[in-house]
């Protein structure tokens, strides 16, 4: 079975709340403004009919404004939003590298958290055994790792995230931002692993504003504006509709004032 | 490990076509994968405890202090014998606080878990039961005092403390779906855990668990009252045959009402609603 993402006319509606406007009062008036005021439920729309195909072999770059929807679209393809009309697709085993900290609990040992953290990825005790010594020596962190969770720096911390969540190849790597983490020793070290994950995955989908990286990355691009696809095709074309994308807004904005 | 899986969400609720999405799906996948939710719950005991000197005592203590103090006071206020009093409050005392518990923590438990469930794993059924894992240890732990109780009192036979091994399940079974309602409707509505904490306090002081329901004959205002009370029936109904007597009629069919009722609501809202929980939070 070969590994692909469908995205077929997909849209999302989130419900979000917000505060009657108040103009602007004295201190005292926002205070119980905000205490007295009740908060309406709205819905955006912040996927808009959003169509595209991945297929195996492809490295995604996602480009878009802030408030584009592209950790949304994420959010939509690693299955934690379920689209409100369209279909969506994906077949192979998906991984999203968003949160390294994530499901750590500060007062158990690092070998604990290790267990903690590979059994939320889903992955079998005994295989996880094996992975702990790896796991343990690619962060560097083999001498600490009968100690609390939170007796070590934040950087550490990260490093034992991100040696845990790339431990294991998935068909599909989603990802929010490249990951860049810790001292100069580190980052180097985990560059290649990055790299190399990216390489063996099928289909990687990453969303970030680093041009320079993603041309070396990624293959093709798909630009998001307001939810929906503005532009879909070759890296650097992608990155060239993006440009003028933001170039435009600001003047839209000045016509608009 | 699957390497494969397939996706499909429609814009009308999702069909359990797969099996996979369902609620029993759902559940059956995580019952058979217990690491998650288990483990990680008991860890978060025992790094609770870590810290302190007694350790892993704590657990058994407050129980033992709860009942054997105020057993002792209030067996002579509501005027029972200290040997029939100690197990029907230690009994009450145990049920209630672990219903208490598991509403308290499922109330919150989508919320607190939002880091989770935003990196894509979106099998809420994980989550529940670690709501209802943590009080399950806490309850066990209690257990051991109240049937250490059980096993002291002289008005306590064995066949009353081996009833537990069949009312007990019913209690556990009830409180599964009694969590997924109340972390469903906690997860729309912020006010479900302020409203709980509310309510619980109130409900300890008016549930039979200090007093006798015999003060209320059920044909009075106030009897009929003290029954439209589902914790009464559920406590009663693992408390009465563990002390020697049948639970009252009415209480059978209640909680036979519950379970069957309950677990048909649960399917219903999880079908329906479990798909908007990661907007909700």
């Amino acid at each position: 079975m070969s590994v692909h993402i469908r995205v077929k006319d997909v849209t999302l509606d989130v419900p979000f709340y917000e505060q009657a406007p108040s103009g602007t009062r004295s201190w005292v008036g926002t205070l119980l403004g905000a205490a007295f005021s009740p908060p309406r439920r709205r819905f955006a729309r912040i996927l808009d009919h959003v169509s595209f195909d991945i297929d195996s072999g492809s490295r995604v770059a996602l480009l878009g404004r802030n408030g584009a929807g592209k950790t949304t679209l994420l959010r939509v393809l690693s299955g934690a939003f379920q689209p409100t009309s369209g279909v969506l697709e994906v077949s192979g085993a998906r991984q999203a590298l968003l949160n390294l900290g994530l499901g750590f609990n500060s007062e158990a040992t690092l070998v604990e958290n290790i267990f903690l953290r590979a059994t939320a990825m889903g992955i079998a005790p005994a295989q996880i055994r094996e992975m702990v010594p790896q796991i343990l020596e690619f962060s560097g962190l083999g001498e600490v790792a009968q100690r609390r969770l939170s007796t070590l720096s934040s950087g550490q911390r990260m490093r034992l995230g991100f040696a845990i969540s790339t431990s294991v190849q998935h068909d599909i790597m989603l990802m929010d931002e490249w990951f860049g983490a810790g001292d100069a020793g580190f980052v180097n070290k985990a560059r290649a692993r990055l790299n190399d994950r990216v390489a063996s995955s099928q289909i990687v989908v990453l969303a970030s504003h680093n041009f320079q990286m993603l041309r070396k990355v990624c293959d093709s691009g798909i630009v998001l504006e307001q939810g929906k696809v503005a532009f879909t095709g070759e890296v650097n074309a992608a990155i060239e509709a993006y440009k003028k994308i933001y170039r435009a807004a600001p003047k839209a904005e000045k016509k608009a004032a | 490990m699957a390497s494969h899986m397939e996706t499909r969400a429609r814009a009308l609720g999702i069909s359990g076509k797969s099996g996979g999405n369902g609620l029993v799906g759902h559940l059956s996948a995580s019952i058979r994968r217990p690491e998650f939710w288990a483990y990680s719950t008991w860890l978060d005991i025992v790094t609770r405890y870590r810290r302190t000197r007694l350790g892993l005592a704590w657990l058994l203590l407050p129980t033992f202090v709860f009942i054997t103090v105020l057993g002792n006071v209030y067996s002579l206020l509501m005027g029972f014998s200290v040997a029939e009093y100690l197990p029907y409050l230690g009994l009450g005392y145990a049920c209630w606080r672990f219903m208490l518990m598991c509403i308290n923590e499922s109330s919150t438990v989508f919320r607190s878990h939002k880091a989770f469930i935003m990196d894509g794993r979106v099998r809420l059924t994980d989550y529940v039961l670690r709501a209802i894992a943590k009080p399950m240890f806490f309850f066990a732990f209690a257990l051991v005092v109240v049937v250490g109780v059980l096993i002291w009192s002289p008005a306590v036979g064995w066949l009353g403390i081996l009833s537990l091994v069949a009312t007990l399940p019913v209690l556990v079974v009830n409180m599964v779906w009694i969590s997924f309602c109340v972390a469903l409707l906690g997860a729309r509505f912020p006010d479900t855990s302020e409203f709980i904490g509310t309510l619980l306090v109130v409900g300890f002081l008016l549930t039979p668990i200090l007093w006798h329901v015999e003060r209320f004959p059920a044909d009075t205002t106030r009897g009929f009252l003290a029954r439209m009370n589902p914790a009464f029936h559920l406590i009663d109904f693992v408390r009465a045959p563990a002390l020697g007597q049948m639970p009252e009629t009415t209480s059978l069919f209640v909680v036979a009402g519950l379970t069957v009722g309950g677990w048909l609501l649960m399917g219903v809202l999880y079908r329906r609603y479990a798909r908007f929980v990661p907007l909700w939070i």
